[in-house]
């Protein structure tokens, strides 16, 4: 025997017929609770024995959860045949068709992957670095803290205060950074970057470049006040070699702007300007690169970098607080280049808070300073509107709904700030001695490219796709804190937190399964670097050129099947949804006067169960069918149902912009409506032939048009 | 080797245009080392051994027999079943014995379509009665004269009866006849089923330099253009079949900067040429894909005249659906 098949009654509701033979090499169980203990037993115990196992109960969408397993074909018998009221004979048609899907399908094999090292790398010394480090090593397991400055403590560390009240850094920072430095569990490697990696979850090889050394606690003051190097930072000069109250306690060099004259070295021979390099072995890799400005001299209508009192946010914190400047009045231009095609087209989220800090922390300063702040709307949400309303009417900063135009400086060097007031319904000019642009912020491109992070207006993929913002992909890599997105202080924190869970999670198992069915390519078929089509279609970047041979590579790689099905010679294939098992489960299941609704698992099969539990009448004759996308969906797999005898075909998945896989259901839209044209020329009347955007709420909208292919005449 | 056993080669022609007759013809000298090994005992276009003549030879007295061109009629039929008797190899040669080839574009009509088409619609026809061959007429003195049927469908040769391997192309190249011949004549008998040709797609072989993103925006036919002789066809919006089609001729026609047309076959992993190919180009439509409306993805494909003859130029009887619907049948 080497196929079991288990059909459940699900406790009576399932009438299964008699007859059910499905030839010599497979041995037939009914069962009636698929979820006992007892069955569930007997049923991992034929997988672990390496069968082939079919079993026929309720929705996958139930069964999934305790036989998620490629070589387990779920055939839902409660939902598309009993709760439809549909005469029993179709489940064995269903049932052939999933039996002769194995027989056709490859076994696929176990994607398990031992954890090796059981450490982290995390890159970024901010707030989300430190506080996902922290959680890591108090976890019990090793952790190397990368910051690329000479100083950890990230944007925070040079920030005057938090918004909403206005606290000093130092009461999210200290704390953290005094928590990090004695624990033994965490290395940190300033004026250190990332080189390059290599490998995978739970081995991933990284190699560290480390510039200059800490000589801790030994550094005259001299050092600095030889140097011959002035750098602006943020707003406040220093020197190249300066101090900074974090960590570590010594002096630092800037390498970007240290012209490495030697004249520190020559004060204190213990300073190195040298490069040392560093192979690691780490389990799991987090990005907490945190926040990067966006350049504002690129709004060149706003006159940064031509006008010295045109300011950005953190430049003007800084000279602020330490008394560099004394205005009279200040503008804060929200939104400066972002929600703007020509810049960001995005909402950073945080400059309308960070402008009412602003605003707040010049009242505090001084209440006869103006403050003005022009914005398109105000994005305080949450808990902020208190703060919005604060700013407002106890500090008497005033709002001007409207994007400046333009900022111009008058004969007598004062600022103008022309703007639309949109509320007053007027153009106005603002006067002032001092602008401050609350730019956007943008993604650390260089970094995701490096670790193969795939990036939707440069963030992570991942996070844009919401609710999935801990996932990690490639797998073992995670990002955290507003390198992921913008966002301030107390998000960060709770981010981190829950990327360190995360990180805890891979770290504390022996080995890891993927469970996700991947692509493969056969060598012997395909054309390589000569075709490369599969490469371009990939929404993940998983499929490219590795020594001129087409590659998948399975630790991005999520399933979807949209390579496979752009492939014209079969050399990619899906696990699990192979083209010659998908074809064979087609024409096991499908009789003449069929209806082959073939439907992607995210949404449109499970409008298809809710139209089973709301028992809504559609035809008897459909056959479902469950695939991880319409993406993975062809013209064979079309072909081969209207060849069985198929009269109608509708394929049907996620909405548009909802796709799970971004571009699937337009990659399936394109062919279904290209194929119509063909089939129409083969005598099969293309209206047989649908696609159709099925959310999964929408059971009256499927079964509807159910109802009107199995109307039609199927034939021209 | 005076004293080996001369082999027994055949060459049998179904529904075919010659072309892999002269095929044959075309490995010029080396035929001589071919009759050198094997004596050609029937072959109706070189030598005038009758059908009687095969009939009559004992069960797999002949040791290889190419067979070329589609099963159209019974006569085809008959002549497939006796040489697969009489072979012990029966090769497939040429597209049209192994997919149906340009013959297999018949699966678009029947025979009432054909005929009514041959005997009555065509300008040159003058034929007001409608008098179509029949298979059996008697004339006046009682002469008995028969004619095979001609059947509706197109068949391929492995439809009718079982094929050892597979020479594919249109027609094959020389370089292919003798590397099946070498290997058969020294022993080397390919396994059964083996197509001769390589495992790969056409682009494996292909020179041209491909562009990055891979995407087409408006479909040309080759007269339509001047054809860039570096560039990848598809790049330049030329339906080139080389990513559905199977390596092995050398990309003869696309070094004559004519598109690949497909005659050499779908991969082994692959179940319908025509499909995969157009599921292919209808992918890489360069439509802004958020925006997409059906208009949009009609423009271009309406750019694709006769997506059936274009995509199954060579395969139609080996397609999935086989023939074209007609009347609402399959036949």
């Amino acid at each position: 025997m080497r196929l079991d098949v288990f059909i459940c009654n699900c406790g009576g509701e399932v009438k299964i017929p008699e007859d059910m033979d499905f030839g010599d090499d497979v041995e037939v169980k009914i069962i009636d609770d698929i979820f006992s203990g007892k069955t569930r037993d007997e049923i991992s115990s034929s997988i672990e024995n390496g069968k082939q196992v079919v079993v026929a109960g309720p929705s996958p969408r139930v069964m999934e959860k305790f036989f998620n397993d490629p070589n387990v074909e779920l055939v839902n018998i409660r939902e598309h045949v009993a709760w439809a009221n549909h005469d029993p004979g179709k489940i064995k048609e269903l049932i052939s068709g999933a039996v002769e899907k194995l027989r056709n399908s490859k076994i696929v094999k176990k994607k398990t992957t031992i954890i090796r090292n059981k450490n982290a790398l995390v890159i970024g010394g901010g707030v989300a670095g430190l506080e996902t480090a922290r959680q890591i090593a108090n976890a019990g397991f090793d952790v190397y803290l990368i910051e690329k400055e000479p100083f950890i403590g990230g944007t925070v560390a040079k920030l005057d205060r938090l918004y909403p009240g206005g606290i000093p850094n130092s009461h999210t920072l200290d704390p953290l950074i005094n928590e990090v430095v004695v624990n033994k569990n965490i290395e940190i490697l300033t004026n250190s970057e990332l080189e390059s990696v290599s490998g995978g979850i739970g081995d991933y090889k990284v190699k560290i470049k480390t510039k200059g050394n800490i000589v801790e606690g030994k550094l005259p003051k001299k050092c600095e006040e030889v140097c011959p190097v002035t750098v602006n930072d943020d707003g406040v000069e220093r020197k190249a070699i300066y101090y900074m109250p974090t960590y570590p306690d010594s002096y630092g060099i800037d390498f970007k702007s240290c012209n490495k004259c030697g004249e520190c070295t020559d004060v204190c021979g213990d300073i190195s300007l040298g490069e040392t390099e560093r192979y690691l072995k780490v389990g799991a890799i987090v990005v907490a690169t945190g926040l990067k400005d966006y350049d504002a001299s690129a709004i060149t209508e706003y006159g940064y970098g031509k006008y010295n009192n045109v300011l950005t946010k953190l430049e003007f914190e800084r000279k602020f607080t330490n008394e560099l400047i004394k205005p009279k009045s200040v503008v804060i231009v929200n939104c400066a280049g972002s929600r703007d095609e020509n810049h960001l087209p995005y909402c950073s989220r945080v400059c309308c808070l960070l402008g009412l800090k602003e605003a707040k922390l010049i009242k505090d300063t001084n209440r006869d300073i103006d403050v003005y702040i022009n914005y398109i709307d105000m994005r305080s949400f949450g808990p902020f509107e208190e703060f919005y309303n604060t700013v407002r009417e106890n500090y008497g900063v005033k709002f001007i709904q409207g994007r400046p135009s333009e900022i111009l400086q008058d004969s007598d060097g004062a600022l103008v700030v022309r703007s639309e007031d949109i509320l007053l319904g007027k153009n106005i000019e603002t006067r002032t001695d001092c602008v401050v642009l609350m730019t956007g912020f943008v993604p650390d491109t260089e970094l995701f490219q490096m670790l193969g992070i795939q990036a939707d207006n440069g963030f992570p993929t991942e996070y844009v796709n919401s609710c999935r913002s801990v996932d990690s992909n490639p797998r073992g890599i995670h990002i955290t804190g507003a390198a992921a997105f913008p966002k301030g202080v107390t998000d960060t924190v709770t981010d981190a937190r829950e990327c360190a869970t995360e990180v805890i999670n891979v770290l504390s198992k022996y080995s890891v399964e993927n469970k996700t069915p991947v692509a493969t390519i056969n060598s012997d078929i395909c054309s390589e670097a000569d075709c490369r089509i599969c490469i371009t279609v990939c929404p993940y970047g998983a499929v490219y050129l590795k020594d001129e041979e087409v590659t998948v590579n399975p630790e991005l790689c999520m399933g979807c099947g949209i390579c496979t099905a752009t492939c014209a010679a079969g050399a990619n294939q899906l696990e699990g949804y192979d083209d010659k098992g998908m074809l064979a489960q087609i024409s096991g299941m499908v009789k003449e006067g069929d209806i082959v609704a073939l439907l992607c698992k995210w949404s449109s099969y499970s409008a298809s169960d809710k139209a089973g539990y709301e028992r809504l009448d559609y035809p008897e004759n459909t056959k479902i069918l469950k695939l991880p996308c319409t993406g993975r969906i062809d013209a064979q797999m079309i072909l081969k149902a209207f060849s069985s005898g198929a009269k109608g075909v509708l394929i049907a998945g996620c909405p548009p912009d909802a796709c799970h896989y971004f571009t699937g259901n337009f990659k399936a839209r394109k062919r279904v409506i290209a194929l119509k044209e063909l089939i129409g020329q083969f005598g099969i009347d293309p209206e047989s032939l649908r696609i159709e955007w099925i959310g999964k709420d929408e059971s009256k909208k499927f079964v509807d048009i159910l109802n009107e292919l199995n109307s039609s005449r199927g034939v021209n | 080797m005076a004293d080996k056993k001369k082999l027994k080669l055949a060459i049998c022609r179904g529904a075919t245009c010659s072309g892999c007759d002269i095929a044959v013809l075309d490995i010029h000298e080396k035929l001589l080392d071919v009759l050198e090994a094997a004596d050609i005992v029937f072959a109706p276009t070189l030598i005038d051994v009758k059908y009687k003549d095969v009939e009559a030879m004992e069960d797999n007295e002949i040791d290889v027999c190419l067979y070329h061109g589609a099963v159209r009629d019974s006569e085809n039929e008959h002549m497939a079943k006796v040489m697969r008797q009489k072979s012990k190899i029966l090769v497939a040669f040429g597209a049209c014995a192994c997919f149906g080839g340009i013959f297999g574009l018949g699966n678009v009509s029947n025979k009432e379509g054909i005929f009514e088409e041959v005997y009555k619609k065509t300008a040159s026809t003058d034929n007001p009665e409608y008098v179509t061959p029949q298979t059996k007429h008697v004339d006046k003195e009682g002469h008995e004269l028969t004619l095979p049927r001609f059947y509706d469908d197109v068949f391929t040769l492995d439809d009718k009866v079982d094929v050892d391997c597979y020479i594919p192309l249109c027609p094959p190249t020389p370089d292919q006849i003798m590397t099946a011949l070498t290997a058969i004549i020294s022993g080397n008998i390919p396994p059964k089923g083996a197509v001769i040709a390589s495992e790969k797609t056409l682009c494996s072989e292909c020179d041209r330099t491909k562009s990055t993103d891979r995407k087409i925006d408006r479909i040309y036919r080759p007269h339509e253009i001047e054809i860039d002789q570096e560039k990848c066809m598809l790049d330049q919006g030329l339906l080139c079949m080389g990513p559905a089609t199977r390596a092995g001729c050398g990309t003869i026609c696309i070094k004559a900067n004519v598109p690949c047309r497909g005659c050499n076959g779908p991969t082994k992993e692959a179940f319908d040429q025509g499909g995969n190919m157009l599921n292919l180009i209808a992918t890489i439509f360069d439509i802004e894909e958020e925006n997409l409306t059906e208009e949009d993805i009609m423009k271009i494909a309406k750019q694709i005249k006769d997506p059936l003859g274009t995509f199954y130029r060579f395969t139609l009887p080996k397609s999935m659906l086989r023939r074209v619907r007609i009347g609402g049948s399959s036949k």
